[in-house]
């Protein structure tokens, strides 16, 4: 048999061969079978001895998430270290001196932690606290060897240095849910573990995948108490990307400076490419908060208070546009031939429509009136006879065209896309016939029409910058920690409005008007030295007769909207401002884009540290 | 029955077709009903499989999903999916196998070329490994292990008796070897490399290729397997631990001397079904590759040798099939699919003991891992099929 195992060609040699490779199988088992006993049987004890000193423990570290900078690198959210305070069950001595001593100290109760022991599975840190207090991290450092099983592990913890500012752009990150790591679950890498950290809100949440800090192991020998004895190894961590974002930091903090003692918001865009300057959401929320994991109490205080400051009311609040909305009305008229640039109204404080008389702001009314005097005056009744002669699908198209009644993508989850009433959206959302008398209410941005502050902003922009209707960017670029380009957000151009140079021009005279001219009701927007183009705006909660006046209830007064521009011949910026429950555009919103603009365009000086950051 | 001799002597001279089609005018196979003992040692290794997957993952599991069903889920949904495709398997003649040699051939070339440079490509661990679907990820690699088999048993078979003759019965062979070690090795993936270079040089061995080529195609790939060892640092670390584990019991030899002390500490009758201490984030992989140290921790020196008696009896039952089956093609699959399933589970079990460098290559039919669970069960099912003929 031997001689046919190596015969070549060989038919017969072939199942000799076979039987060779089987036996050999049948000898390789054995051999691991010889190998499991001296394992096993033979070394029992000293292996058994060794497993149960076994000390040696596999840490996690999470490494620091990206930073966040201004458009000029400044810095506006960054990482600070932390300590938590942890519990591993098995080293546990005296549960109940911890329990007591948690209780007084940390005000953690017994409940709490027997929760969290259970939930922990045998032997894994439980995190008892995270980010404790300076004199309770002294207290434990004093009496480390009196509290085995009590451990300290150092944690990076989110720093928004200044607090709420800008806080619904950046947003805040939190423990994992369980329904995220669901999400998670079937990748090969699984990042995420319980207990995690991760975006939750605003950018943190929308660019988590560039921001999320990098993991690390440290591997430490531990002594018989589960104290650390020492490091056995540690990766080094390499820090995570960094955002630079379209945010002009100081304007930001000016903007939320002024308006602090308002309920509102302000969008800045520069028209020419559609990035945000700044964004202001009032009343905001301070995301330090969220960054070592919410209190109870906070939350609750954050989610039953009546202003809802987590709220960005730039994308989800939705608004009557009031009297803005008549910059799309003279637009879609002057477009569609329906009036003229000579074309005349008379105002007599009224207008009479199936039956009621629709009322101009200015009761003893504003005479004969032509679209640039309506526009400055802010007259009701041309726009009334204008709205009335489009009918509510020409007016449903320009602000479509201007991007109303969609979300305008700004990258952002939960942003609104406001309402365009049209004879098709009445019957397909209400299943009603659209009735004319509504189209007049529309006509000075009542009735069915609402908006967000920042498809206004867009709006203003496209008039703005020649009918370009640009995204929103908020993030400039991702860089890497080495300063290299991971990605760029270039201007997104959505569309070109095709409109007659003449239309914007007659618009932009009339804006122009509305700040300067004399009669204008926004001319409380002026700033020394910069010509702006604005628009005011008063969007009605109810009715005048249910006591929606200046005298009546706050919560039932009227928001004041202004939007504008400037400077006039080559603008820079643009922006949408609303100030809820404040009373007229003219009177309560119009200062602020004053305010604004003056700010913006006086010269500042950037710090020294930024323009390094420039040059680079 | 006809004798073996009758059939082999009756087909000399016509090695291009299968044995079968000279004989089948005048050859009725009898009818059996397949080889139970055979069934019985797969199925048996599966239950402990899916206990043990159960038993070693849950920990981490919970850990970090909060979850400590989730690897027992996944490991059952592959389970059910290989079941069927061995249902698949056990119906399909395997002499109609051979037809599709060539296409299947095309299909993993491509589908290793995929992982490689397609954006479908998964990475994982430093190694492009994986072709991934929406949720659905697939190993290439896995499925090349069968196709070089079927490959194999055809070309061999067609050449019998000139394999003597270097540019006809042996280049072309190792070229597609070659071609499919070298794919893998960018990927890069040395253990399953070698595991297709022992494979393919078994199989050549065992149809009659003689000796001195297969110490030629030794000599050959010699160099590329020092270039891949000096190449990564971590092969070289692997090596060195591998002659001497306690040296460096934190870094490198970690895992190693953790698998000794999860077996070492189980002792005779093992520490008991879900009591092993390795798996609680000592022991790195303990459901995939290291999950026979688990075994041996929680069943003991018992335990173990129930799971080798079952291999070792699948194997034996897998080779008497080969044995009996009355055509060349059919023997050469039949030992090509049973060596396959006996060459990974002696690596993943010497790797587990210390007697081979550590090498990631799972235990067939127990550790977790979908794709390599799919072709090893349509490799038994394929058995099955040859069983029912002999």
């Amino acid at each position: 048999m031997r001689a046919k195992f190596f015969k070549s060609g060989d038919l017969e040699g072939l199942k000799a061969r076979i039987t060779f490779v089987r036996i050999s199988f049948c000898l390789l088992l054995a051999l691991i079978v010889l190998r499991l006993w001296e394992l096993q049987i033979i070394n029992y004890d000293k292996y058994k001895s060794l497993s149960e000193n076994n000390r040696i423990r596999n840490v996690i570290v999470n490494g620091p998430r990206g930073i966040i900078y201004d458009r000029h690198k400044a810095v506006i959210v960054t990482n600070r270290p932390s300590f938590n305070l942890t519990l591993t069950p098995e080293d546990v001595q005296d549960l109940k001196f911890i329990l007591s001593l948690c209780q007084n100290r940390l005000d953690l109760t017994p409940a709490e932690i027997e929760k969290k022991i259970k939930f922990s599975y045998l032997e894994k840190d439980i995190i008892l606290k995270r980010d404790i207090a300076h004199a309770d991290l002294a207290f434990i450092e004093e009496h480390k060897l009196d509290l085995p099983g009590i451990g300290l592990q150092i944690e990076p913890l989110r720093n928004y240095i200044y607090g709420p500012l800008a806080s619904h752009v950046v947003g805040y990150v939190g423990e994992i849910n369980e329904k995220q790591l669901q999400v998670h679950k079937n990748s090969h890498t699984s990042f995420y573990r319980l207990g995690d950290l991760t975006g939750q809100y605003g950018l943190e949440k929308e660019l988590e995948g560039f921001l999320r800090g990098n993991k690390g192991e440290r591997l430490v020998e531990v002594d018989s108490l589960g104290r650390e004895l020492k490091l056995l190894k540690k990766e080094v961590l390499r820090p995570s990307n960094n955002l630079v974002l379209t945010i002009d930091l100081e304007l930001q903090r000016f903007i939320e400076d002024v308006f602090k003692d308002k309920s509102g918001a302000v969008v800045v865009l520069n028209p020419n490419n559609g990035e945000v300057l700044a964004l202001v959401s009032h009343p905001a929320f301070d995301p330090n908060l969220f960054s070592g994991g919410i209190s109870q109490q906070n939350w609750v205080n954050l989610i039953s208070n009546r202003t809802k400051p987590l709220q960005n009311r730039v994308i989800q609040g939705q608004y009557s546009p009031g009297s803005v909305f008549k910059i799309i009305i003279a637009t879609a008229g002057l477009e569609s031939g329906v009036i003229t640039p000579a074309t005349r109204f008379y105002c007599p404080g009224y207008f009479p429509f199936g039956g009621r008389a629709f009322q101009c702001w200015r009761e003893r009314g504003h005479g004969s009136v032509d679209i640039h005097k309506a526009l400055v005056e802010s007259c009701n009744v041309f726009f009334y006879n204008v709205g009335a002669r489009l009918g509510i699908d020409r007016i449903a198209k320009y602000a479509s065209l201007y991007g109303l009644g969609n979300p305008v993508g700004i990258g952002l989850t939960n942003e609104k896309g406001g309402i365009v009433p049209s004879n098709i959206w009445k019957k397909e959302v209400l299943g009603q016939k659209w009735y004319p008398g509504e189209t007049i209410s529309v006509s000075i941005g009542q009735g069915y029409i609402s908006v967000t502050p920042l498809q206004l902003a867009t709006m203003i922009s496209a008039v703005a910058n020649g009918g370009k209707v640009y995204k929103p960017l908020l993030v400039k670029r991702i860089e890497s920690p080495d300063g290299r380009i991971i990605k760029e957000f270039n201007p997104q151009l959505i569309r070109t409005i095709s409109l007659q140079p003449s239309t914007l021009a007659i618009i932009r005279k009339g804006l122009w008007g509305v700040v300067n001219a004399p009669g204008g009701t926004g001319s409380k927007a002026q700033a020394p030295g910069i010509e702006a183009a604005g628009k005011t705006g008063t969007a009605q909660i109810v009715g005048l007769s249910k006591g929606g006046g200046e005298k009546g209830p706050e919560h039932l007064k009227t928001h004041a909207w202004f939007v504008a521009f400037a400077p006039v011949d080559h603008p820079q910026i643009a922006m949408a401002i609303l100030a809820e429950h404040s009373g007229k555009g003219g009177a309560a919103a119009a200062p602020f884009a004053g305010k604004v603009i003056e700010f913006y365009f006086k010269p500042r000086v950037i710090p020294a540290t930024q323009v390094e950051a420039k040059r680079e | 029955m006809l004798s073996e001799a009758t059939v082999l002597s009756s087909s000399y001279g016509h090695y291009e077709g299968s044995g079968r089609s000279i004989t089948a005018s005048t050859w009725q196979r009898p009818k059996s009903h397949g080889d139970f003992l055979l069934l019985a040692g797969t199925i048996g290794l599966l239950v402990i499989g899916w206990i043990m997957v159960y038993s070693s993952s849950a920990i981490i599991a919970w850990d970090n999903y909060h979850n400590p069903y989730l690897f027992l889920k996944r490991h059952s949904f592959h389970l059910i999916i290989a079941l069927m495709a061995m249902a698949l398997a056990i119906k399909f003649d395997y002499l109609s196998i051979r037809r599709l040699t060539y296409p299947l051939l095309a299909l993993s070339l491509l589908l290793l070329l995929a992982v490689l440079v397609s954006p479908w490509g998964k990475e994982a661990g430093g190694a492009r490994r994986w072709l991934a679907l929406g949720t659905l990820s697939f190993q290439p690699s896995e499925l090349s292990k069968l196709t070089l088999i079927i490959y194999l048993a055809h070309s061999l078979t067609k050449k019998m008796g000139r394999l003597k003759e270097f540019t006809y019965g042996y280049l072309p062979n190792f070229i597609i070897i070659g071609l499919f070690c070298a794919l893998i090795l960018l990927q890069p993936d040395l253990g399953t490399a070698l595991f297709l270079l022992m494979i393919g040089c078994l199989l050549c061995f065992i149809a009659g290729t003689p000796l001195s080529y297969l110490f030629y195609a030794a000599l050959f790939c010699l160099p590329f397997i020092i270039l891949a060892l000096f190449k990564a640092e971590f092969r070289r670390q692997r090596l060195s631990v591998f002659l001497n584990p306690w040296n460096d019991p934190l870094n490198n030899g970690y895992q190693i001397t953790q698998s000794f002390l999860a077996l070492g500490s189980g002792g005779l009758w093992g520490m008991g079904l879900g009591q092993g201490r390795q798996k609680l984030f000592y022991l790195p992989d303990p459901h995939t590759d290291f999950v026979f140290s688990i075994i041996g921790e929680e069943l003991g020196f018992i335990g173990v040798l129930g799971i080798i008696f079952l291999l070792g009896l699948l194997v034996w039952r897998g080779f008497r099939t080969a044995f009996r089956l009355p055509d060349i093609y059919g023997q050469l699959l039949a030992t090509g699919i049973i060596l396959s399933i006996a060459i990974q589970s002696s690596i993943n079990l010497g790797v587990v003991v210390g007697l081979l460098p550590i090498k990631g290559l799972p235990f067939p039919f127990i550790s977790l891992g979908g794709t390599s669970l799919l072709v090893n069960m349509v490799g038994i099912g394929i058995l099955w099929n040859m069983s029912k003929q002999i």
